[in-house]
């Protein structure tokens, strides 16, 4: 008796406040996004990049979604005869979402302070910058012919004055973008508003709320519920799922972002080209990239994805799977097969690595399958589970043997940034994703070559001679290139919303809704 | 007056048991990011930048946090912040560490709250109703039912839940603490994990309230059955229920971190857990030395709370 | 003469009734041996991967699937439960063992040194156990023996507790003290008093803690700090296969039903005891 009556009480309780709420809001005034980024601080060196793609900050030059440089806040730009002098004119009228106005003198400040940080500005030989009338001047110590692709880096985005503390640390985003931050509830959550004042175009949708989700299985719960109205970066091994469940439809690129393998050059078990090969040989890329991927276009044939067009060479045979030749490559290296299977060298050491596996889903069944493939042509790896910190520290002091790594080549509209930020001779202290004790004088000339060029043909010539030495000596080896995936549920307009592939920006200022 | 001097006594003792308690957890979590494989600075710099570290970034964080220094500077540096109350800033995201704390507690305690309101408010129904009727088909079948809800690893229940309303019904979000009704999930998984261990318990200790009991009644017989209950047998039933809250407050602390993983929400559990993980010192102190008081102020209330109901638990050696 | 007699009466109760028989002990006996006799079972290996393989459904060659790598589930379900319940059983018989000795030694020797057995015990007690074997194993890298490292940790002093409380109880009473008037050492007064009084209360404490540590084990296997890819353990397999639940369920129902099946039987056995032991003290008063 006294069971059944408070049963039933629960249950009208439970009846009751199910049918009261609203179900979770289909506010079609707010936009939901989620990301797999969390805001985890607000210093520009670690989320510049997600505030620009938020449209929340601006910097100098940025990229349209097809990848060419556009103007931002700087309106044009010109470079003296010799290549030293580069004079940016900063755009008039712009204001920050408190109100105040950029400068050319604030935005010289600002970058004066930017050579310390980031990853691309900080390599830019850059002598002084001053600033002319409503213009920034960058004089060089040598030619460099990228500084405006170099200064797409987000680290470089342009804050109000208000943003900074006395000791120089940002307190709160105050940007030029046509978005504003209302709300930042811990690193999860960011409420944003259209910014009335924006010097460009203005966004077409008023409210958005970010969801930062790091889990795989919540991003897919999010965008197969509804709950969410565009992921952005959903991870491409939940497309098949979330595509299945109706009311969602994905736009896919491909990008220039990779997951290698980062060989030691001077480690006696990869010092010889033959070996890296052998290894590149040995692993089934079209399987991993349809088990894995689901999609077999991912293996990746050479660095650079189709993303970079220029450097992609098309119509690049696929690098096969050949484990006999895989194997006649280590014996050529000097390689025997020993009691356990396990190749050894003269000097008996045994061919055995110990790889250390970060926690993110891809890398841990990558690696999986990296070790069971190498097994088969006698390469022990050992797989120990660690911090992708532990992987990053090692690949920086150079006592990385064999590591399994994430690459992301478009941090500038030109890889040739990324290249230089990785492998240029000046930074290598500085490097942590760089060639392992990988020397080659004939790339830095190429380099060199490369930023000095005047005309097409110069430029195309110090290309070739990079991209042959990058994917012939492979100081990283590229397994599969990263799809870039955005999930659009049918609140949305489908064709409003532009990717591209360098995942420079969401573009959520030009998302419209469906109706 | 006795008993008031042995409850202050008591309580004296809790209250330097709370401070050692929390002084000890919050070292072990200062201890547990010492002890991690690898350059500290390199884990903190991966968590701020992510690929994007340089090495210039990653001597920049060793030097302002005092990484370079020797181990048991650190840890006296850490001891002296503690005493003097400013728990300093999260090395990771720079902001200070009382907010962030602070801000991941409101979030679990909304969801704990509920959670543990509904876990109580069925557990309580069931379990009376199970005990008082022992051995019955109803005791048989809930002892069977709540076997079997135990059973089920708490991620696997959420994400039953996830399905069926986020997904199927579209009733309910998925993940977030934006939309409303965003508690229910997380607060439904957790209540019923909590429930199996809870309403056992509040039937074992109907059963022993019957039994102990019968041979009174027989003798008390002529007074109303209501009476009796509330009078005389809820007492002494209540009081190993209260005893449990202790353990089931940090049973559930614990499983919150499955629950925040699952929803992502921004719980005290996930910040413990991603502050260690990311060598983030101040935060990861900062949040063991709260877990380790809230856990200890509920041990201590409830403790207090039993000596008052039932005198006859001071005494009487703290059985299984 | 007198202990034996307390001994018969205290461990009559041990044959259980048909139901936990079915449904607890021969399950969990089942399992016990499955994870003993482990490898041997296994025709397939469980690493073993057939990248074309991948998410096949149940079939001939695979009987209960393969996984997203083309793993034989079965395999890897089989070879789970040597991680997941063997590691459980070892955590709590090490507990147990480590609890049993130090709870005794508080209850006869009391004064420091049940004070700081007591305290230590306290402070352990204060940290939910799921964090603090998240914490241990999540920091030194997961593998098995960091978990099994937390899970001693965190389980001890409820066995030293208990352990504590039924040997105060135990020395306390006459039969016991004269014993020890009559000189008998402390190791015999252990094993003839008071091992067969807490024997009840820890098998059904030890086995509702294998219970509750399959639970914690693939807990940690699915927040992704647990054993170390690419053995195979219940919880990690459904971390790893659940974004495919809808598509592919077979994948995460074997291990979850694994995980199911272990627990549950603990359970009922352990709560079995356990109320056989209420029954027994109930008889007594």
């Amino acid at each position: 008796m006294i069971i059944r009556n408070s049963l039933n009480v629960v249950f009208a309780a439970l009846a009751l406040a199910l049918t009261c709420s609203p179900g979770f809001a289909l506010d079609d005034r707010v936009l939901q996004i989620a990301s797999p980024r969390e805001i985890t601080s607000l210093d520009p060196q670690d989320t510049g990049f997600h505030f620009r793609r938020l449209r929340v900050a601006e910097t100098l030059v940025t990229t349209d979604p097809q990848g060419n440089l556009v103007p931002q806040l700087a309106e044009s730009w010109q470079v003296s005869e010799d290549g030293l002098t580069w004079t940016f004119d900063i755009r008039d009228g712009v204001k920050f979402h408190d109100g105040s106005v950029l400068t050319a003198d604030w935005v010289a400040d600002r970058f004066s302070t930017f050579a310390e940080q980031g990853n691309l500005i900080a390599t830019l030989p850059i002598e002084v910058v001053e600033a002319g009338d409503g213009t920034v001047v960058f004089k060089l110590e040598k030619p460099f012919s990228l500084v405006p692709a170099f200064l797409t880096d987000a680290t470089s985005i342009i804050l109000a004055p208000s943003s900074y503390a006395s000791d120089g640390t940002v307190t709160q985003i105050v940007g030029t973008g046509p978005y504003r931050v209302e709300v930042i509830d811990g690193k999860k959550a960011a409420d944003l508003a259209a910014f009335d004042d924006y010097w460009g175009e203005p966004a077409n949708i008023g409210k958005v709320h970010f969801i930062g989700a790091t889990g795989q299985d919540t991003l897919a719960n999010l965008a197969e519920s509804g709950q969410a109205d565009l992921i952005l970066g959903l991870p491409q091994v939940l497309r098949d799922r979330v595509e299945a469940s109706g009311n969602v439809r994905i736009k896919q690129l491909q990008t220039g972002r990779i997951l290698g393998l980062l060989f030691n050059s001077t480690d006696p078990r990869f010092d010889d080209v033959g070996e890296r090969q052998a290894v590149s040989l040995a692993l089934d890329r079209a399987g991993i990239s349809t088990a894995l991927f689901r999609n077999p276009d991912a293996a990746a044939n050479q660095l650079f994805s189709p993303a970079f067009p220029d450097w992609h060479v098309s119509g690049a045979p696929d690098i096969g799977w050949d484990i006999d030749e895989a194997k006649r490559l280590l014996a050529e290296a000097g390689w025997t097969s020993g009691e356990d299977g396990v190749l050894v060298n003269d000097e008996g050491l045994r061919f055995s690595v110990e790889v250390i596996v970060g926690p993110q889903p891809e890398l841990q069944a990558m690696s999986q399958v990296v070790q069971a493939q190498l097994r088969e042509v006698g390469i022990d790896v050992d797989l120990v589970s660690g911090s992708y910190a532990q992987v990053a520290e090692t690949a920086a002091n150079d006592t990385l043997a064999l590591g399994l790594a994430r690459r992301a080549y478009g941090m500038a509209p030109d890889p040739v940034g990324t290249l230089l930020v990785d492998y240029l001779a000046e930074n290598s202290d500085n490097a942590v994703w760089g060639g392992i004790n990988f020397t080659d004088p004939d790339l830095q000339t190429a380099f060199a070559d490369y930023l000095g060029a005047t005309n097409e043909e110069q430029t195309a010539s110090a290309r070739g001679r990079i991209l042959e030495i990058m994917n012939g000596a492979l100081p990283i080896l590229p397994l599969a290139w990263y799809d870039y995936n955005v999930a659009i549920s049918d609140r949305v307009d489908f064709d409003s919303v532009p990717v591209d592939a360098l995942e420079l920006s969401f573009w959520i200022d030009r998302v419209a809704w469906a109706d | 007056m006795m008993l008031a001097r042995e409850l202050l006594r008591a309580l004296a003792g809790y209250v330097l048991a709370a401070a050692a308690v929390a002084l000890a957890v919050a070292t072990l979590a200062f201890a547990a990011v010492q002890l991690a494989p690898g350059d500290i600075a390199f884990r903190v710099a991966e968590a701020r930048y992510g690929e994007n570290m340089t090495v210039r970034s990653v001597d920049r964080i060793r030097e302002a946090a005092d990484l370079d220094k020797p181990v048991a500077v650190q840890y006296l540096r850490w001891v002296e912040a503690v005493f003097t109350g400013d728990l300093g800033r999260s090395i990771v995201s720079h902001r200070p560490v009382t907010p962030e704390v602070w801000r991941g507690f409101r979030s679990t305690l909304g969801v704990t709250a509920l959670g543990v309101s509904l876990a109580l408010g069925i557990g309580l129904v069931l379990g009376f109703a199970a005990g008082f009727r022992r051995d019955s088909l109803l005791d048989r079948g809930f002892l069977a039912t709540s076997a079997m809800l135990s059973s089920v690893p708490p991620f696997l229940i959420g994400m039953m839940l996830i399905t069926l309303f986020a997904i199927r019904l579209h009733w309910l979000p998925a993940a977030g603490a934006n939309l409303p009704g965003y508690y229910v999930l997380p607060s439904f998984t957790l209540a019923l994990a909590l429930l199996p261990d809870l309403a056992r318990v509040v039937r074992n200790s109907a059963v022993r309230t019957m039994h102990e009991f019968f041979p009174t009644y027989a003798r008390i017989k002529g007074q109303s059955w209501p009476r009796i209950v509330v009078f005389h047998a809820l007492r002494p039933t209540l009081v190993p229920i209260i005893a449990f809250f202790g353990p089931l407050i940090a049973h559930a602390i614990g499983g919150l971190v499955v629950i925040d993983v699952l929803f992502n929400l921004d719980g005290l559990g996930t910040v413990l857990i991603d502050s260690v993980l990311n060598a983030d010192i101040p935060l990861a102190t900062g949040a063991g030395l709260f877990i380790g008081l809230f856990v200890v102020t509920v041990t201590a209330t409830t403790d207090i709370l039993v000596r008052l109901l039932d005198p006859r638990t001071v005494s009487r050696e703290a059985g299984a | 003469m007198i202990a034996g007699f307390d001994t018969r009466a205290r461990t009559a109760g041990l044959m259980p009734s048909a139901p936990v028989l079915i449904f607890g002990i021969v399950p969990l006996v089942g399992m016990l041996i499955v994870a003993l006799a482990g490898p041997s079972l296994l025709t397939t290996d469980p690493n073993g991967q057939t990248l074309l393989n991948a998410y096949a459904g149940p079939s001939a060659e695979y009987l209960l699937g393969a996984d997203h790598l083309g793993r034989s589930i079965a395999a890897r379900t089989i070879a789970g439960a040597r991680t997941s319940l063997g590691l459980a059983v070892v955590s709590v018989a090490a507990s147990l063992l480590t609890g049993l000795l130090l709870g005794f030694a508080s209850a006869f020797f009391g004064g420091w040194t049940r004070q700081i057995i007591a305290r230590i015990g306290d402070v352990i007690i204060a940290c939910p156990s799921l964090l603090f074997v998240i914490l241990v194993s999540g920091l030194l890298g997961g593998g098995g023996g960091p978990i099994l490292f937390g899970l001693w940790m965190s389980q001890w002093p409820s066995f030293a507790r208990l352990a504590a409380a039924v040997s105060a109880r135990e020395l306390n009473s006459d039969h016991v003290e004269t014993s020890r008037l009559l000189g008998f050492r402390p190791g015999y007064l252990f094993t003839a008093h008071v091992l067969p009084a807490i024997l009840p209360y820890l098998i059904s404490l030890g086995v509702l803690a294998v219970g509750s540590n399959v639970l914690t084990i693939s807990s940690v296997g699915f927040l992704g700090i647990g054993l170390r890819p690419p053995d195979a353990e219940w919880g990690a397999m459904i971390a790893e296969t659940m974004t495919f639940f809808r598509t592919a369920p077979h994948m995460v129902l074997a291990p979850a039903g694994a995980i199911l099946v272990c627990t549950l039987s603990a359970t009922l056995v352990g709560e079995y005891y356990s109320a056989r032991r209420q029954g027994l003290e109930e008889s007594e008063l």
